[in-house]
């Protein structure tokens, strides 16, 4: 069931994507302002970049280098969401993922400071055989939608052309989309408690290095930066 | 010939964009910035009473000192370029690039002017939306504007936090973990304070926002939403890492991010701070200070006394730039007056302090919006 769905979908997504590789050229440029002018190579350079970015990520020994690969891929995923005259998810796209997540990503490997990471190359024959698998169905799929006769562009109608934009974005969450919009709202409200939560338990004393400390206390482990407050507040207040 | 010229760029749209685009980088944002390095020097020299640099010339050619930025390029140039043993050769590279190149293409946002009305450049216009061809004073007109200038700035994290980490440098590490904190503290604060901006104007376009501000100075950002004003100042101040936000730099104690950069390296990350600072000057006049407007000019003219079209988009360039230069110069006098925060400090002022009362703003905003559009 899942497996339709998804093959659906994907089939679905690179077909919109080719037909509009083959149709933005027929958009006058000068109904357009710079930002819609996407000419058909875009979709290949954009394209390339993804690709490239997400074996580059998985590929990586450096930490810091996967992480910015993976940057450069949903970069890339944004332009494609650009083409699409999905403007408002593509700024979305870089804003949350490369912008917050992938900033928090090097945030906590600066943090960690690991060295190179071995590749890992001793999986089991199960993992190698889901993984051959996965590998020979994408590219049944991918054969199937290049050599289609009909091609895929008939599979799709081009959208609207307030299609994506904020207010549409806006309209769409208020009215029919209202439900799962705030069901999703709820659900991250409650991860933001539990973080809270889960970090509360462990550092019992919410403290600062910057704090003056006890006579005491020896001031050897008085770091001036977030990781050295951290540390003193995980040795437990003496 | 002008008209003709001008007709080929309203129907080309892509070549009009950069011409435009070169326009306002090499003509305005580059001199600005480099600018900026001299003024900063000079003017914390004037607030502490001594000279500061005044003395760089060619030949008897002074100017007050100003040629100091032209030696500073050359030095920059000059100089070797020193890549110390254990760094991280391509992301070393890239640092200074992810510094620079976001805050330059969000100037691409920006309406420095109003739309230029070809074929009546030299006529009174009194609607212009009656115009047949325009040229907007704009590079790109996007309906998401506002969030392609988030989006972007908040890549320039990058620069900072990899210039850290690549450096194989402690204090240079400690910069980069404090830049990337700070920034992405603020950035929250940054975004949530022009909420109530946008449900004022109704747009996250730029030139829409600075549109429905009007001629009008009590229609401006700064009587609407001062609040906001004051709260995404403070914040972007914070994004551009300078005093009294310049804990990433802390040259007492840490040099900053960049301190194995030499040469024209550092000289990128030390332009890109000033861009950033006259883009920052920019946000604001075009979300508070009325954009490209000037009291009381209307398209026609000033009230009944009717200017050429031409003239009326020189003035609204003119109040654009000058209102950019005043905020540019603000913003030396705060980093000149005011001294560094704690880390600490810092945090509890992002996240305790501003990050409420942006939030309040929004629900009292909201609040008097629907109320003023009848509930509906």
């Amino acid at each position: 069931m899942i497996a339709v769905a998804t093959s659906d979908f994907a089939s679905l997504d690179l077909g919109s994507l080719l037909m509009q590789a083959a149709q933005v050229q027929a958009v006058p440029a000068s109904s357009l302002t710079p930002a819609g002018w996407t000419p058909a190579w875009a979709f290949w350079i954009l394209s390339a970049l993804v690709v490239v970015g997400a074996i580059s990520t998985i590929s990586q020994r450096s930490l810091i280098s996967a992480v910015m690969s993976l940057v450069a891929t949903f970069f890339g995923l944004a332009g494609l969401y650009a083409t699409l005259s999905a403007h408002f998810l593509a700024a979305i796209q870089v804003l949350v993922y490369a912008g917050a997540i992938m900033v928090l990503f090097v945030f906590v490997i600066m943090v960690l400071n690991r060295d190179e990471v071995e590749r890992v190359s001793d999986r089991g024959l199960l993992d190698k055989a889901i993984g051959a698998g996965a590998l020979v169905y994408l590219a049944v799929r991918l054969g199937e939608v290049i050599a289609s006769p009909v091609g895929p562009v008939s599979r799709m109608s081009k959208p609207a052309p307030e299609f994506g934009t904020v207010a549409k974005i806006g309209e769409y969450f208020f009215t029919e989309f209202l439900f799962p919009f705030e069901a999703i709202s709820i659900l991250l409200i409650i991860a933001v408690i539990g973080a809270v939560v889960v970090a509360r338990t462990v550092v019992s004393r919410p403290t600062t290095s910057y704090e003056v400390p006890n006579a005491a206390s020896g001031s050897a482990e008085g770091g001036d930066d977030h990781a050295g407050g951290d540390a003193h507040g995980a040795h437990g207040g003496h | 010939m002008t008209d003709s010229i001008l007709m080929f760029l309203a129907e080309h749209t892509a070549v009009a964009a950069l011409l435009k685009l070169l326009l306002l980088v090499l003509g305005f944002v580059m001199p600005l910035a480099s600018l900026s390095t001299w003024a900063e020097r000079r003017q914390s020299a004037m607030m502490q009473d001594r000279l500061g640099p005044n003395r760089a010339n060619i030949g008897p050619v002074k100017l007050w000192g100003i040629l100091h930025f032209v030696a500073d390029a050359i030095k920059m140039m000059f100089k070797e370029d020193v890549v110390p043993a254990k760094v991280d050769r391509f992301l070393f590279a890239l640092a200074p690039v992810m510094a620079i190149a976001p805050v330059l293409i969000t100037f691409a946002v920006v309406p420095f002017g109003p739309d230029l009305c070809v074929g009546q450049v030299l006529s009174v216009v009194t609607d212009p939306t009656t115009c047949k061809a325009t040229i907007p004073l704009q590079v790109a007109r996007m309906d998401v504007g506002m969030l392609f200038y988030f989006a972007l700035a908040s890549l320039a994290v990058y620069g900072t936090t990899l210039a850290g980490w690549a450096s194989y440098n402690k204090w240079s590490l400690l910069g980069g973990l404090r830049a990337s904190s700070q920034m992405m503290s603020y950035e929250v604060c940054m975004g949530l304070s022009l909420m109530g901006a946008f449900l004022v104007y109704g747009s996250l376009e730029p030139n829409a926002i600075v549109t429905a501000q009007g001629s009008n100075i009590l229609n401006w950002g700064i009587f609407t939403q001062p609040l906001a004003f004051v709260l995404f100042f403070t914040a972007a101040i914070a994004e551009t890492k300078r005093a009294p936000f310049d804990l990433p730099e802390g040259e007492p104690e840490l040099i900053g991010y960049f301190v194995e950069y030499s040469g024209m390296r550092f000289g990128i990350f030390f332009l890109a701070e000033f861009i950033e600072t006259i883009f920052l000057a920019a946000i604001v006049t075009t979300v508070f200070l009325g954009g490209w407007q000037v009291p009381g000019l209307d398209s026609s003219g000033f009230g009944s006394f009717h200017l050429p079209h031409l003239a009326v988009v020189l003035l609204q360039v003119v109040a654009w730039s000058l209102k950019i230069l005043f905020l540019c110069w603000l913003q030396l006098l705060i980093r000149w007056t005011l001294p560094r925060f704690r880390p600490d400090q810092l945090m509890r002022l992002g996240w305790k302090q501003l990050l409420p009362l942006s939030l309040l703003n929004i629900i009292i905003t909201a609040a008097v919006v629907l109320w003023r559009s009848g509930g509906k």
